[in-house]
């Protein structure tokens, strides 16, 4: 079966201390919720959730949808943007099953990063890495007005902005990330697409996308 | 629960590390405190966790003269619940818990008090042997709760709120089982047909008998008889929305002529009116390719044609030495025959372009060519003489797939032709492809295939490949084709193991073969939801 792997990478630096982080939590909890009601997400969609602060971590592997548990999380240290760039493009290359001849490859990964700062690591060498890599959505999502938005839009042009990190803007947020997948894994199957359609749902009004 | 028992609470970080993976046990660490928290000083999840719960109380008993503190075996064994990471279940898929509380205390009993009501009416058991707790299930419905450990020390006393009382402790921690995706697929009826009408599901079948006409006085040749077996159904998906079938099958014979007709389509799930595409496909092609093999035809060239292939083979084994398939096919595919099924596909494509166009002067709604997006795969063939035996021609674009098994009483499988697909995942070709209707492409896709014998041969969709064969080019892999034969389809494929075994039957009529066929497309494939369709040609000697 081809699964269609999903990679959250999840600003959890000091910044995000309190509310924000709270909100993070419960955001993929309603994802997951979500999701694992709708049946073509419950058959194709495998999660996985990479956090970032000082260190990075794949803290949930990528994961069939009927097994995941939504992580704990924990804020505090830099925001190593960079280096959690470098680790999903590792873990897509570990873990997402590329197509032969023998063998249909998983569907081209949906990317969701969030961030709420600006990089505190060196970006360049996670920005060539990340760009070189086929996803087929990617969504960068700056949080609140300390996010720097530059950066992402180079990763992608579906960049989106909350204008603050409040509980029910980041919740909206992940509402729009679970339609979205949602969306995907309807899709895929409707074949013939190889999973690498832009279209998004249009995004709630708390959400922005922002001009490049 | 009662508040007969002063009742221990986390701290809210504690709360925060519950579903921490690697959280070992740490027999050092007794900084947990004894506290009665105030409620509404807890985070708003305890609040959620506090209204739901599905209580399991347990009592758990300490060595004489254990000297540890209360708080001490709440360390130890919240930890070793959280140790047990507790996984998410589905329905129907047996579930355990297991939760070790050795070497907490030398002597520590732990006895379930059976006050697990709540867990027990989900249908779970707890038992408890030893020092070790197993929580298991065979989940009926899903669940997004928590399970409440409640854990009372029957021996031991501690001062919570200023006076003793039995240690009594509360710990939640999320129970997750999803539902079996099964269950959450809708069937809804087609909300718009849009003018092109057809039904969720199709059930056919058909026997025809040959008696062939006799060659002066000993003919030995058997008479040959055919069962046609097809079945049709709307996918998973399309029935969630509302969506019509867009997978079709037909076929058709001519007696007098002698050649039968069979053909299955996919429409395209993102053309809109694909359905009709593959109708106006699979109908034209045989229509067209009935009227085209007429006795005439037969007459006048097929043995004409098949001569001209001897005496090519002839001079190519002069020339080459031996005979290789392919050369027989590109050779043949020039012939008269080779130009009846270009004429006949070109039209099926024709028919398209001009429904879409008449469809747009009616309705002005723009419909294009590629609204009808289909794929196509069919066969005409038919019994010559003992001599030539069957004779098979067969064309395919597009995925799904076509094959002859068991072909002259041998285990081989003869593949018609080569799926589409190949280096990218995904992509595929259709009939109605305006590059697809020229001489070359529709040539190239031809095959001609002659046996002696054959026991069936096969067309479906790629509701049924997808499946069965791990890509669009394992389609052509002879063990995959008879593993699919021998064993899905009369053995059956899901949890249930319902294979169709009344398709070789033969006390069975043929229409009650392929209602039979029907109900076995319904089998359980996980994110395998597309329209399926099946058409078998059972062959046998009377």
């Amino acid at each position: 079966m081809r699964r269609l792997p999903v990679y959250l990478v999840l600003d959890v630096s000091g910044s995000m201390t309190g509310e924000p982080i709270e909100a993070v939590k419960n955001g993929v909890q309603l994802m997951h919720s979500a999701l694992r009601k709708d049946p073509y997400a419950l058959e194709s969609a495998y999660i996985s959730v990479i956090t970032f602060e000082s260190n990075v971590k794949q803290v949930v592997p990528l994961t069939e949808l009927s097994q995941f548990q939504p992580p704990s999380l924990s804020a505090g240290g830099g925001t190593s943007l960079g280096a959690a760039l470098s680790k999903v493009v590792e873990c897509a290359n570990n873990e997402v099953a590329k197509s032969t001849k023998e063998q249909k490859g998983d569907w081209k990964p949906l990317v969701f990063i969030m961030t709420d700062g600006s990089p505190t690591d060196n970006v360049e060498p996670g920005i060539t890495a990340f760009t070189n890599y086929k996803w087929g959505i990617v969504v960068a999502c700056a949080a609140g007005q300390g996010a720097d938005k530059t950066i992402l839009q180079r990763l992608t042009e579906n960049v989106v902005t909350l204008d603050t990190a409040d509980s029910a803007t980041i919740s909206a947020f992940f509402k729009w990330v679970s339609s979205s997948i949602s969306a995907s894994s309807k899709k895929v199957d409707e074949a013939g697409s190889d999973g690498s359609s832009s279209e998004l749902p249009p995004p709630p009004p708390e959400i922005t996308l922002a001009k490049a | 629960m009662t508040s007969e028992y002063a009742t221990y609470r986390p701290t809210p970080e504690q709360t925060n590390s519950d579903s921490s993976v690697q959280s070992q046990p740490s027999s050092g660490n007794t900084s947990a405190q004894l506290s009665a928290t105030p409620q509404s000083d807890e985070p708003a999840s305890s609040d959620t966790l506090k209204e739901k719960g599905l209580a399991i109380v347990f009592n758990y008993k300490v060595a004489d003269g254990e000297e540890r503190p209360d708080s001490y075996f709440y360390q130890q064994i919240t930890s070793r619940i959280d140790a047990a990471n507790i996984p998410a279940g589905s329905v129907g898929v047996p579930y355990e818990i297991v939760i070790d509380f050795t070497q907490i205390s030398k002597d520590l009993h732990i006895t379930d008090s059976t006050q697990n009501f709540e867990l027990g009416k989900k249908g779970f058991s707890v038992t408890v042997s030893g020092e070790v707790m197993k929580i298991a299930a065979t989940p009926r419905e899903s669940i997004d709760d928590v399970i409440k450990f409640c854990f009372r020390c029957e021996n031991g006393k501690t001062k919570i709120t200023g006076k003793d009382e039995t240690p009594y402790f509360e710990y939640p921690k999320p129970l997750l089982i999803n539902p079996h995706p099964r269950d959450l697929w809708q069937n809804l009826p087609v909300k718009d047909y849009e003018g092109y009408q057809n039904k969720d599901y199709d059930a056919q079948g058909v026997s025809v008998e040959y008696i062939p006409a006799k060659k002066g006085f000993a003919s030995a040749t058997p008479a040959k008889s055919i069962e046609v077996i097809a079945a049709s159904q709307r996918g998973r998906s399309h029935a969630h929305v509302g969506k019509p079938r867009d997978d079709c099958f037909y076929f058709d014979f001519d007696k007098e002529t002698g050649w039968n007709f069979v053909a299955v389509a996919d429409g395209a799930g993102s053309a809109k009116y694909s359905r009709k595409g593959a109708e106006i496909a699979c109908q034209t092609v045989i229509s067209k390719l009935r009227s085209a093999l007429s006795q005439e035809f037969n007459k006048t060239y097929i043995n004409s044609d098949l001569q001209l292939l001897l005496q090519w083979g002839e001079e190519f084994v002069a020339a080459n030495g031996k005979l290789d398939g392919s050369r027989e096919n590109e050779f043949l595919a020039k012939t008269k025959l080779g130009d009846v099924f270009h004429q006949s596909v070109y039209a099926a494509h024709v028919a398209i372009v001009e429904e879409a166009k008449k469809r747009n002067a009616e309705k002005r709604d723009d419909a294009k060519t590629k609204d009808y997006h289909t794929t196509l795969l069919c066969a005409a063939f038919r019994y010559f003489s003992e001599l030539s035996g069957w004779f098979i021609v067969s064309y395919w674009v597009g995925d799904g797939g076509a094959a002859i098994l068991r072909w002259n009483k041998t285990e081989r499988v003869l593949v018609l032709g080569e799926p589409d697909g190949g280096e990218f995942a995904g992509q595929t070709r259709f009939l109605t492809m305006p590059e697809e209707i020229n001489a070359a492409p529709i040539r190239k896709r031809l095959r001609f295939s002659f046996c002696d014998s054959f026991e069936a041969m096969v067309l479906v969709t790629d509701g049924i490949t997808d499946p069965f064969f791990p890509s669009e080019a394992a389609v052509v892999d002879e063990p995959r084709w008879l593993e699919f034969y021998n064993d899905k389809l009369k053995k059956g494929c899901d949890e249930e193991k319902n294979g169709c075994k009344e398709l070789f039957d033969e006390a069975i009529s043929p229409q009650e073969k392929s209602e039979a066929l029907l109900k076995w497309l319904d089998f359980w494939s996980k994110g395998n939801h597309d329209d399926r369709t099946i058409l078998v040609v059972k062959n046998k000697e009377l």
